[in-house]
C-alpha cells in the first residue's frame, strides 16, 4: 500500500497492465519513508500505512460499496454471478470496468482508481513469499500477512457460512474487498463506521485470527491479546457456524496467550451423550461406523467365532446392526465375541459393563451368542495384547477397531508403536481405522491453527446444513482448543492424514485392504438418503473411503491387515 | 482395570448450560434408541429368516415413515448386508423390497440422489422391464398356473355360456395382452358346432404395467384374428384406447352404444377380467367422481365400472385376481400384505426357471416393479391395489350380479392343467369359486358371474 506521493508511481507500474509489484520491491520503498503516523495495529498485518489515508480511502470505500449495494437492489448483481478471475496486479483495471458497469449512479469514479492502484499493489504480493520474518503459508490456506489476496479456500472459509446475497462472489472481487478491508478496520479506529457486510467483518475475522495465531507464534503475547479482543469485537457481527468457529478459535488462543487450562473436566457420561447426539444428526460416526462394519463383516465372512476389540467402546452404537448383520447372515451368526475399551468413569459406574450388558440382550433377542468384556484404561498403550484373551486365530477370527482413537497416542512418544506392535500381537484378520482427514500435528504452531481453522470451518459449515446443535459444536469446540491452546502430553487432538497414517502404518508392518465397492456404494447411497445436506460427498481413496464437505475431505476410513511374511 | 494418573481430554471453557433437546440421563438416551426386536428365530420354525427379514423391512419403513434417519440407515445397511439380489428366495424377496423402500426413502427424504441410488443399483436399474413378443409373452405365460389356472377356469365357464349363440362379443380385460385367447378359440373350434362368429374387444392399453408387449395392439389383433382363421373361426377385432385409471370410460362407452345392435342380433356378450380390474382406483383413492344418488357414499370407479358392466346385461362375466390385499393406506400394513404374498412367486420360480436364465430376470424383474409400486408408490401412481377374493365377491354382488358355479368338467380340466407343473400347485373350491394355491397358501381366485 502506497501514500500519496507514490501514487505516481504505483499508477504507472498499474496501468502497464501486467506490472507486478513484488513485496520486496515495496518494502524497499517503504523503507526509504520514516514511519511517522504509521497505524500500528496495521504495522503487524504488513501495511505501513498512515491512519489518515485509512480514513480517506475508507470514505471511498464505504462509497464504492454503497454505489454497488443500489445496484443490487436494482436487481443486477452484475459480480455475483461473475467468476471471472482478473489478474491482481491489474486491479484497478478491473475496478474501472466494474464502475462502468454500474449505473451511471457512480459519481466518483475518477477519484477511485487512483486510490485502488495504491491498494492494488500490495495487493500484488504474492503467497507464500518470505519477506522480513513473514511466514510461509500452508499450500491450502494462502494468507498474506495483510492478507491482501486470499485464494479461493481461505474465501470459502469465510464464504461457507454466509448463504444469501453477497455483494463480491467473483474472486477478484473479494480481493478488492479484501484489500480494502484492512483500511476500512484503520478507519474503524479512526473514526467509527459501521460495516453492515458481514461478509466482509467475516473476512477481516479470519485475517485477525491468523494475525492473532502469527503474534502468538513469534510470542508477541501484547499483540496477540490486542488481536484476539478484536475477534471478539468481529465475531459479534457473525452468525452461525461462522460465529461458533471464531468464538472458539478465539477462546483457544485466549488461553494459549493466558496460559489458563482449567482443571474440571468434563464428565465422562456427559460427553457420551453428546457424542451419541452427534451420532444422530451428523453423517460423520455414522459413516465411520458403516465402513467399518462393511469391512468387519466382510473379513468375518466364514468364520464361526468373532472377536472384535473396539478401542473406544462408548455407548456401544457401532455394534447392533454389524450383530444383526451377522445373525442374518446366510449360513448363520458367528459366536461374537467383544471387548470394549473406555476411559475410567469420574462417578466410578461401570459403564463399559453397562453398555456390554445392553448388547447381551440384544444378542440375546437376535440369537447370537455373545460375550462381553470390557477394559478401563486411560490410555490404549496401558493394555497389552496378552490381557485381552485372545483366542488362536484357528479358534476366533480378530477384528480390531479404532475410531477416532489412534491419533491420542502420537501425544506421548512410544505410545502409538507400543499401540500398533500389541495390534499385531492379537493376530488381527483386519484393523479398522477411522481418523480426522487433517493435520493437526505439526510441529508448527501457526501451521496447526491454519490447518485447524480451515478444518473446522468447513466442518461447521457442514454441520450447520444438517442442523448445528450445541452438542455437536461443543464437542468440536473441546478439540479445537486442544489442537490450539494445548501442548505436549495434554494435546491429544493430533490428527494426521490419510497419507500420514498409511506410512505409518506401512512401517509398522501393516499391508492395506480395500474396502470394496459395495463398501463405497452403500455409503454413498445411505449419506445420500439421509445426509440433510447436499454438500457431502464420498471419495475412494486408493482403497480408502472418505467423506468430506464438497470438496474437503474430513473423515477417513482405511482398513489394514498383517503385512505377508516374506 | 489399569489405573494412570494422567490427564485426559482437556475441558471446555465455559460451564456447558444444559441442552435442551438431550433427554435428562444417558440411560435414557439410550433407551431410546434400542435396536427394535423381534421375535427369536428358534421360535419361528422354518419360517425364521424370513420372518426376521420381514420385521426389519417393517423397522425400517416405519423409521422412514417417522423421519428417524438413523435407525433406518441402520436396518437399511443391514439389509443390504443380508438380502443379496441372488441369494435365495427369501433373500431376493427381501432385496425387492428393500429397493422399493430405498425409492421410497429417495422420494421423502431430504436427498438429492436418485444418482446415488443408480450407483447403488446400477446394473440392477438397467432391468427395464423386458419387452415381450408374442412367442416369448406365450411361452412366458405358460410356464406356470399363475394364469393358466384362470385361462382353464374362465374359458370352461365362457364356453358353457356360449351354447347356441352364432355371434359373440369377448371383451377381453386381461393383463397377458389376450393370451388367453388362442386356448378359447381353440375350444370354440372344437367344442362348438358351427362356431359362432367372435367379436375380439380390447382395451388397448394406455398404461404399462409388466408384462410389456413389443408389439402394437393392432398387431397383435391381426396375428389372433389369422389364428382363429387357422382354426376356421371367424373373428373381428377391435381395439378401444381405455384405461384402468378412469374406470376404463372410454370402453363402457363404446359397449353401451352397442346393447342395441346385439340386443337385435342375439349376440353374447361375454366380460373376461383377468387380472386387470385391480388396476381401477378403488374407495381408498378418492377418484372425485361426484356421486348423484348419495352424497354419503364414497363412491369408487371401481364400483361404478362394475356397475355399468351390469349395465350392459352380459351373458358372463369372469373374474380372475390375485388374492391379496394391497389398498391401505398404511405404508407398514401394505409391506406385510405384500410381502406375506410375493414371497409366493419368488419361492414358485425354483420350479420352472433355472438361474440366470433371460426368463428369470424378466420374471423377477417384473416382480419388482410390483413390489415398487407398492410400497414406493403412493397416489394415482400406485396402481397395484388387489384386493382379495372376499371383496371382489362383495362388490360384484353389490353390483347386481351372482355367482355361477364351476362345472366339474371345469374343474376337472384346471386339476389335468395343474399336474402339468410342480406338485405345490393345488386348487380349492371355496362356494361357488375356485382358487389357486401353493402350498396351501391362496394365490389367485376365479369367479363367474350373471346377471342378478
Amino acid at each position: 500500500m502506497k501514500r500519496d506521493r507514490d501514487r505516481g508511481k504505483a499508477e504507472a507500474a498499474v496501468s502497464g497492465g501486467t506490472a507486478s509489484v513484488g513485496k520486496a520491491k515495496m518494502l524497499a520503498e517503504q523503507q526509504q519513508q520514516p514511519d511517522a503516523g504509521m497505524d500500528e495495529l496495521f504495522a503487524v498485518l504488513g501495511y505501513k500505512v498512515k491512519s489518515s489515508d485509512m480514513a480517506d480511502v475508507a470514505e471511498k470505500l464505504e462509497q464504492l460499496e454503497m454505489a454497488m449495494g443500489t445496484t443490487m437492489e436494482d436487481g443486477v448483481s452484475v459480480l455475483s454471478t461473475d467468476t471471472v478471475h482478473y489478474n491482481p496486479s491489474d486491479l484497478s483495471g478491473w475496478v474501472e470496468s466494474m464502475l462502468s458497469e454500474l449505473s451511471n449512479s457512480c459519481s466518483f469514479e475518477s477519484m477511485i482508481p487512483s486510490q485502488i492502484g495504491i491498494s492494488g499493489e500490495s495487493s500484488c504480493s504474492r503467497p507464500g513469499q518470505q519477506d522480513g520474518g513473514k511466514i510461509i503459508y500452508d499450500d491450502d490456506l494462502r494468507a498474506i500477512p495483510g492478507g491482501a489476496i486470499f485464494s479461493n479456500n481461505l474465501k470459502d472459509v469465510v464464504d461457507a457460512s454466509e448463504n444469501g446475497n453477497k455483494r463480491m462472489r467473483a474472486s477478484a472481487g473479494s480481493e478488492f474487498l479484501e484489500n480494502g478491508s484492512p483500511m476500512a478496520m484503520a478507519a474503524e479506529a479512526a473514526r467509527p463506521v459501521v460495516v453492515v457486510d458481514s461478509q466482509e467483518t467475516g473476512v477481516r475475522l479470519v485475517h485477525t485470527l491468523m494475525a492473532c495465531a502469527e503474534a502468538v507464534q513469534q510470542e508477541n503475547m501484547k499483540l496477540a491479546d490486542a488481536l484476539v479482543k478484536h475477534v471478539g469485537i468481529l465475531a459479534v457481527s457473525q452468525i452461525g457456524a461462522m460465529r461458533k468457529v471464531a468464538t472458539y478459535f478465539a477462546e483457544a488462543l485466549a488461553r494459549k496467550i493466558y496460559k489458563i487450562y482449567p482443571q474440571d473436566s468434563l464428565e465422562s457420561s456427559y460427553s457420551d451423550v453428546l457424542q451419541m447426539h452427534f451420532y444422530e444428526t451428523a453423517p460423520y460416526l455414522k459413516f465411520a461406523h458403516f465402513t467399518a462394519n462393511q469391512a468387519i463383516l466382510e473379513a468375518f465372512a466364514g468364520a464361526t467365532r468373532v472377536h472384535v476389540v473396539d478401542f473406544s467402546l462408548k455407548q456401544g452404537m457401532q455394534w447392533p446392526a454389524l450383530m444383526q448383520a451377522l445373525a442374518l447372515r446366510a449360513g448363520g451368526p458367528p459366536a461374537f465375541r467383544l471387548t470394549g475399551i473406555g476411559p475410567p468413569q469420574p462417578d466410578n459406574t461401570d459403564a463399559l459393563q453397562e453398555v456390554g450388558w445392553k448388547l447381551a440382550q440384544l444378542a440375546e433377542t437376535i440369537g447370537v451368542e455373545f460375550e462381553f468384556r470390557g477394559f478401563v484404561a486411560n490410555s490404549l498403550a496401558d493394555l497389552d495384547a496378552n490381557m485381552l484373551d485372545i483366542r488362536p486365530s484357528n479358534v476366533e477370527t480378530v477384528a480390531v477397531n479404532s475410531v477416532f482413537e489412534l491419533h491420542r497416542l502420537l501425544a506421548r512418544p512410544g505410545a502409538i508403536n507400543k499401540v500398533l506392535n500389541s495390534i499385531k500381537a492379537m493376530n488381527p484378520k483386519i484393523l479398522t481405522v477411522v481418523e480426522q482427514e487433517a493435520n493437526h500435528n505439526g510441529d508448527v504452531f501457526l501451521d496447526r491453527f491454519n490447518e485447524a481453522l480451515h478444518y473446522y470451518s468447513t466442518m461447521f459449515d457442514s454441520l450447520e446444513s444438517s442442523g448445528l446443535t450445541p452438542a455437536n459444536s461443543h464437542d468440536l469446540g473441546r478439540q479445537i482448543c486442544d489442537v490450539v491452546a494445548y501442548d505436549g502430553p495434554e494435546r491429544v487432538e493430533r490428527h494426521e492424514t490419510l497419507a500420514q497414517w498409511r506410512a505409518r502404518m506401512r512401517s509398522a508392518g501393516f499391508d492395506p485392504v480395500h474396502l470394496g465397492s459395495n463398501a463405497f456404494k452403500q455409503a454413498s447411497m445411505l449419506l445420500a438418503l439421509f445426509a440433510g445436506g447436499d454438500g457431502y460427498r464420498v471419495e475412494e481413496n486408493d482403497g480408502c473411503l472418505m467423506l468430506g464437505w464438497h470438496t474437503r475431505p474430513l473423515i477417513a476410513t482405511s482398513a489394514w491387515r498383517l503385512a505377508a511374511a516374506e | 482395570m489399569m489405573q494412570f494418573t494422567e490427564n485426559y481430554c482437556p475441558s471446555p471453557l465455559h460451564k456447558i448450560p444444559p441442552l435442551p433437546n438431550l433427554p435428562v440421563t444417558k440411560n435414557q438416551m439410550f433407551r431410546a434408541r434400542p435396536w427394535p426386536g423381534f421375535p427369536t428365530p428358534k421360535s419361528l420354525g422354518s419360517f425364521g429368516d424370513a420372518n426376521c427379514m420381514e420385521q426389519l423391512l417393517v423397522h425400517c419403513a416405519n423409521a422412514i415413515e417417522s423421519n428417524d434417519a438413523t435407525l433406518a440407515q441402520q436396518i437399511l445397511w443391514v439389509l443390504n448386508n443380508i438380502a443379496s439380489p441372488d441369494g435365495d428366495s427369501n433373500q431376493r424377496l427381501t432385496c425387492g423390497f428393500l429397493r422399493a423402500l430405498i425409492a421410497r426413502a429417495a422420494k421423502t427424504g431430504n436427498c438429492k440422489l436418485f444418482t446415488a441410488m443408480a450407483n447403488v443399483h446400477a446394473n440392477d436399474l438397467s432391468m427395464n422391464n423386458h419387452k415381450f413378443s408374442i412367442i416369448e409373452l406365450a411361452s412366458f405365460v405358460d410356464l406356470t398356473p399363475w394364469h393358466r389356472f384362470g385361462f382353464t377356469a374362465a374359458n370352461a365357464a365362457v364356453l358353457e355360456a356360449l351354447e347356441g349363440y352364432s355371434v359373440v362379443h369377448i371383451v377381453d380385460l386381461s393383463l397377458t395382452h389376450c393370451m388367453q385367447i388362442p386356448t378359447l378359440i381353440d375350444s370354440i373350434a372344437t367344442r362348438l358346432e358351427g362356431p359362432p362368429l367372435v367379436k375380439l374387444t380390447v382395451a388397448g392399453a394406455m398404461e404399462d404395467f409388466p408384462p410389456m408387449l413389443d408389439l402394437s395392439y393392432e398387431e397383435l389383433g391381426s396375428k389372433l384374428v389369422n389364428f382363429a382363421r387357422s382354426r376356421n373361426v371367424v373373428m373381428e377385432f377391435r381395439v378401444i384406447p381405455s384405461s384402468s385409471s378412469n374406470g376404463f370410460s372410454s370402453l363402457i362407452e363404446q359397449l353401451r352404444m352397442q346393447q342395441l345392435v346385439r340386443a337385435e342380433n342375439g349376440e353374447a356378450l361375454v366380460i373376461n377380467c383377468h387380472m386387470m380390474l385391480h388396476y381401477i382406483p378403488e374407495e381408498t383413492l378418492s377418484s372425485g367422481v361426484p356421486n348423484t344418488s348419495s352424497s354419503i357414499e364414497n363412491t369408487s370407479l371401481r364400483t361404478m365400472f362394475l356397475k355399468a358392466l351390469r349395465g350392459l346385461d352380459p351373458t358372463i362375466v369372469v373374474l380372475v385376481d390375485e388374492d391379496a390385499d394391497f389398498t391401505s393406506n398404511n405404508l407398514v400394513n401394505r409391506l406385510r400384505s405384500a410381502y406375506n404374498y410375493l414371497w409366493i412367486p419368488y419361492d414358485t420360480v425354483d420350479t420352472f426357471l433355472p438361474r440366470g436364465s433371460k426368463q428369470r430376470q424378466w420374471y423377477e424383474a417384473d416382480l419388482c416393479w410390483k413390489i415398487e409400486n407398492v410400497i414406493s408408490h403412493e397416489g394415482p401412481q400406485r396402481v397395484e391395489r388387489l384386493e382379495p377374493k372376499s371383496k371382489w365377491v362383495q362388490r360384484m354382488r353389490n353390483a347386481s350380479f351372482r355367482g355361477v358355479s364351476f362345472s366339474e368338467d371345469a374343474i376337472t380340466e384346471v386339476r389335468n392343467m395343474l399336474d402339468e407343473h410342480a406338485a405345490g400347485w393345488g386348487l380349492k373350491k371355496e362356494d361357488e369359486d375356485v382358487v389357486l394355491t401353493w402350498k396351501g397358501h391362496n394365490v389367485v381366485f376365479a369367479t363367474a358371474w350373471i346377471p342378478a
